[in-house]
């Protein structure tokens, strides 16, 4: 996928930070893991490992990007937490990226 | 992304799989090595043998065993001696498989600690073995004991053998240790300078890797 300047600040600076900022713990195949204790790329990097999609974003197809970005909404919920952006804006996103 | 492995590694709260025994603190070889294969499933081990294909090495006196772990093509090495429950190495000639199989499965969940897992239990204090009795913690002068002039020396000591094995020391700590901790620094260094030759060792597998 080309990442547009438009989606790189929704993934870094919305979506990441506020997984980094907010969540503290993150409970994945009965392995808890401590958010605080990574850097913005650390957490990308998890999010890819916890989600099985190994690849880059700018590798990755944009249908297994809006994936991707699914999957860990689904992860996130599964640990309770919810991001704070808003449905409206998350659909444009998607829709965006679509 | 080896430097993120390590991160993610050591952002795994191992906290609820911590054993105590006699006040030390261990991680299950099975539960880590389970965790590093669920977070990195190409994570490979290896058992280093002898010449002779034995599981251990020897120096006619003691044993030791080489087991290194590699993930993303980083392999990290753990030299650990084949000990009894006090922690004090076998003599050959009283050595037994069970003892080699305990000093691997110790070596493993070490060298795994190495790429980040469960790192801080291992910060100035060995892990004891299961179904010990006793155990006594390794007799170090407290850091808060040792005058300045103390660890001026050692540290100038610990610099002047990575000098010579051509690894920067700090680069070699910091692999393994917050360096902001300085007491955990000093007893790093003085713990290395009680075991020489197995800092060379160490040194030489670093500078490779």
């Amino acid at each position: 996928m080309k990442i547009s300047s438009n989606f790189n600040r929704f993934y870094w600076k919305v979506f990441i930070a506020d997984i980094k900022q907010n969540l503290k713990e993150l409970r994945w195949n009965n392995i808890d893991l401590n958010i605080t204790r990574l850097n913005e790329q650390g957490v990308h990097d998890l999010l890819k490992i916890v989600t099985f999609h190994n690849k880059s974003l700018t590798e990755m197809e944009n249908k297994e990007v809006v994936e991707f970005l699914e999957d860990i909404r689904v992860l996130l919920s599964d640990n309770g937490y919810t991001l704070q952006i808003d449905n409206e804006e998350w659909e444009r996103i998607i829709k965006e990226i679509r | 992304m080896s430097s993120n492995t390590f991160q993610i590694l050591n952002a795994v709260d191992v906290s609820k799989h911590i054993e105590k025994k006699q006040n030390l603190s261990y991680l299950s070889w099975a539960w880590a090595w389970s965790t590093v294969k669920g977070l990195f499933p190409e994570t490979v081990y290896k058992i280093y043998e002898n010449v002779n294909g034995l599981n251990y090495h020897t120096d006619g006196m003691t044993a030791w065993v080489k087991v290194g772990v590699t993930i993303k093509e980083v392999e990290y090495i753990e030299y650990l001696p084949v000990m009894d429950f006090r922690n004090k190495s076998i003599a050959l000639g009283g050595l037994t498989s069970m003892d080699v199989n305990k000093a691997i499965q110790r070596a493993l969940t070490k060298a795994i600690a190495r790429h980040g897992l469960g790192l801080y239990i291992y910060a100035g204090e060995d892990l004891p073995e299961q179904g010990e009795t006793t155990q006594e913690k390794p007799k170090l002068a407290p850091p808060s004991k040792a005058s300045s002039d103390d660890k001026k020396q050692a540290w100038k000591d610990f610099q002047e053998i990575c000098e010579t094995m051509g690894v920067d020391a700090i680069e070699f700590l910091s692999a393994d240790i917050d360096m902001e901790d300085k007491t955990l620094v000093y007893g790093t260094v003085r713990k290395w300078l009680n075991s020489e030759d197995l800092l060379k060792q160490q040194l030489i597998n670093f500078k490779n890797s």
